[in-house]
């Protein structure tokens, strides 16, 4: 989550790698929240997942 | 006043102006008395449906292909594929089904990955290359697809399935431009039309993009999936496209979740007869 995506703008320019599908599913989120998101009391960044209730923050 | 009469009766509407996405006039592609010639192995260039923007919808099916009960444009289901096609609740096509009833992945926004791009919402579309790259950008959805032209070839196993795929392309001759896709997600999360043919993680694409001269495209695109349909089949064949005006700026068009689920809620489900009236 930490990591720098340099290579978004250089589409244009020779160079072989592929930049990594990124993309936002609204039916996943949906999934998501409703088998994850719903069990906890947090809200704004912080999530609380997994069967052993660990807990992380997201980094933006 | 009879005069004035008269020329309020003949006085033509004045022709609505088309704008791109900043807003400006949009002029009118580029061509001539005679297109010049393709320029050589080159794609780059806004392309639109020549026909005018309702030719690419293909809101009940890919144009060659439509959804309309005729045996000629029945694919040529597989058991399995016709089992998948039952299950796929559509909003158009000859099984379409009412709003609130249909399972279309794509009226929750999700994406509508490939080929259905190229099979749906098929607008503007604009080409990048370089040595290596063929770039597609599509107008519906602002996705882009990278086409491999360096003589690599596809992954033999494929690393992890892709809403787009994973795509290389060879210059068959100076004008056309043969891609194949492989990879793509291959499940009931994205289907193949807006009809709800289905997919699966066996299918391979090819696209024929043949440039015709320096203003024309043709797209031809053809499908062959064995675990879903018996035989390859042509979804597209030679859609034409022209080239836009260079300046033109491709309109915007996204697919908003919280507005589709508004419109659910305030208008499909209503006309769906599934709350109260």
């Amino acid at each position: 989550m930490t990591g720098t995506l340099r290579s978004s703008l250089t589409c244009l320019s020779p160079s072989d790698s592929e930049v990594v599908e990124m993309i936002c599913v609204p039916s996943e989120i949906e999934k998501y929240n409703e088998e994850y998101g719903d069990l906890t009391g947090d809200t704004g960044n912080n999530y609380r997942v997994g069967s052993d209730q660990s807990s992380y923050r997201l980094q933006w | 006043m009879l005069s004035a009469l008269t020329r309020a009766q003949t006085a033509q509407p004045a022709a609505p102006v088309a704008l791109d996405g900043w807003g400006r006039p949009v002029k009118s592609p580029v061509t001539g008395p005679k297109a010049a010639p393709a320029p050589r192995r080159d794609l780059s260039g806004i392309w639109e449906p020549a026909n005018g923007p309702g030719d690419g919808i293909q809101p009940n099916g890919p144009k060659d292909m439509p959804s309309d009960g005729k045996p000629e444009h029945t694919p040529p289901y597989t058991p399995l594929g016709l089992q998948m096609q039952n299950a796929h609740k559509a909003l158009f096509g000859t099984t379409a089904v009412l709003q609130a009833l249909n399972n279309d992945p794509a009226d929750k926004c999700d994406p509508l990955g490939f080929p259905r791009a190229d099979l749906f919402q098929l607008r503007h579309t604009q080409f990048f290359q370089n040595e290596r790259q063929v770039v597609i950008l599509y107008q519906f959805e602002k996705r882009w697809r990278t086409i491999w032209t360096d003589g690599r070839e596809l992954p033999k196993e494929i690393p992890e399935s892709k809403w787009y795929g994973y795509s290389v392309g060879t210059w068959v001759d100076d004008s056309t431009l043969v891609v194949q896709t492989v990879g793509t997600m291959g499940d009931e999360r994205a289907w193949l039309d807006n009809t709800g043919r289905p997919v699966s993680d066996g299918m391979r694409v090819e696209e024929r993009f043949h440039r015709v001269d320096r203003d024309h495209l043709e797209v031809t695109v053809t499908i062959d999936d064995p675990k879903m349909y018996t035989r390859p089949w042509v979804a597209i064949n030679k859609f034409p496209m022209k080239l836009q005006s260079p300046d033109y700026d491709v309109i915007e068009m996204m697919c908003i979740p919280s507005e589709s689920e508004k419109y659910h809620r305030e208008y499909g489900d209503v006309a769906s007869e599934t709350v109260g009236k």
